[in-house]
């Protein structure tokens, strides 16, 4: 047999493949969720909604808790948690939240995970973590 | 005297849909069909008997259906028997009979044997478009948990294990074409996409007598899946084997095409 026979996959090969999977994985969990022909203009199903809409709302009384903490005046002074509260506690919000309800829902999810993770990996993470709400919250979408 | 039709083709390449509607237009496929599944919703018109064979023989020749490399198989005389036993019994009892399975690419050549005059309907798809709805259908089976996941993973644990089958299953059908040329009609999945009319092609070439139906009574264009971007491949050795394969794939659907226009230019000669 000749090498040209032998053929030695690369760890590049199957970081390929691994990621082509994980592709497929999120495809497959989206389905399941009921985003299927979500580009076609169909809507989501009764269940995914009520998902989303409880991370709105989860997301709201974090911001809300966050906000009156003592912490609360430190935190303004980032630009994102100022965007964060605008987006979600400030009356525009409401505005915003009629106008496309999906898409607006969508976003507050998607903001949870990014501010669950992003004081996950602070330096107050192991504080927070000592609360049973923080951890129930880490739970359900993380 | 009977008629024997196959389809053929790799999986995921529109037979099933294909042999729905010969199904419909009046083709036997079997005395028990495999039932549908959500990857196909409406059924895979294959015939169980001819399946549970072909399972056989790649068993007795240690081999899944994942079959990546050109593959020669050694059939016990069991099998020879049995695999006479289905002709002679649909011979008996059906004018025209055929059956569907993607598997049969690689024993078509053995049931030409046994049937000399049997044609066969090819049915071709471009590389990217099959791979592609292959890897979805396994992935959604290895995550939902459904059937064998050894299978499944395989696609995602051999580097570029689709496009070989791809390659290996369309060869063995070429080969077939180039062999028999009178006995084959190519047909892609495109050319069905865009209303060719199978049936007339079918009963133009060989005079099957079969029905004609509409391809849009069949084909639903809702559950053929693309692929958004490029082929990915690792072993770029592939690339003019597939190349080539696919080239001479479309020379055959371009001289099935030729039909329909001698067909139009009569009509305008008219």
């Amino acid at each position: 047999m000749s090498e040209n026979d032998f053929y030695t996959p690369t760890d590049l090969d199957m970081l390929r493949m691994e990621n082509e999977l994980l592709t497929f994985e999120v495809r497959f969990l989206r389905s399941r969720l009921g985003w299927v022909g979500r580009g076609t203009g169909s809507s989501p199903s009764l269940n995914r909604l009520a998902q989303l809409e409880e991370a709105e709302n989860d997301l709201v009384l974090l911001l809300r808790r966050m906000a009156s903490s003592p912490l609360g005046p430190f935190l303004r002074l980032k630009g994102e948690f100022r965007a964060l509260e605008e987006r979600y506690l400030s009356p525009r919000a409401q505005e915003a939240s009629a106008r496309d309800r999906l898409t607006y829902l969508e976003q507050a999810e998607n903001d949870l995970v990014l501010l669950l993770r992003r004081i996950g990996r602070g330096p107050l993470g192991r504080v927070f973590r000592l609360k049973r709400g923080f951890r129930n919250l880490e739970e359900r979408y993380l | 005297m009977s008629d024997q039709l196959i389809i053929v083709g790799f999986h995921r390449s529109g037979t099933s849909a294909t042999a729905q509607l010969l199904h419909r237009a009046g083709l036997f496929l079997g005395y028990e069909l495999l039932e549908a599944l959500p990857s196909n919703p409406y059924g895979h018109f294959e015939d169980r008997e001819v399946v549970d064979l072909h399972h056989q023989i790649f068993m007795d020749n240690d081999m899944t259906w994942l079959v990546g490399r050109p593959f020669l198989p050694v059939l016990k005389e069991a099998r020879w028997q049995r695999m006479r036993q289905i002709v002679e019994r649909r011979n008996v009892e059906h004018g025209l009979w055929g059956f569907k399975d993607p598997r049969s690419c690689l024993f078509i050549m053995l049931w030409k044997y046994l049937l000399p005059d049997a044609r066969i309907l090819l049915v071709y798809r471009h590389f990217s478009e099959s791979t592609y709805s292959l890897s979805q259908r396994h992935s959604a089976n290895l995550f939902s948990g459904e059937g064998n996941a050894y299978i499944h993973k395989r696609f995602w644990e051999e580097p570029d294990l689709a496009l070989r089958m791809w390659l290996v299953h369309n060869n063995a059908l070429l080969a077939f074409a180039r062999a028999y040329p009178e006995d084959t009609l190519a047909v892609s999945l495109n050319m069905i996409r865009d209303g060719f009319p199978v049936v007339w092609a079918i009963n133009r070439r060989w005079g099957l007598g079969l029905k004609d139906v509409p391809v849009g009574e069949t084909y639903d264009p809702r559950i053929t899946a693309r692929r958004s971007r490029r082929q990915p491949v690792s072993d770029r050795r592939l690339i003019p084997k597939v190349d080539a394969t696919w080239r001479a794939l479309q020379e055959l659907g371009e001289k099935t095409e030729m039909m329909l226009w001698e067909k139009e230019a009569a009509v305008v000669g008219e």
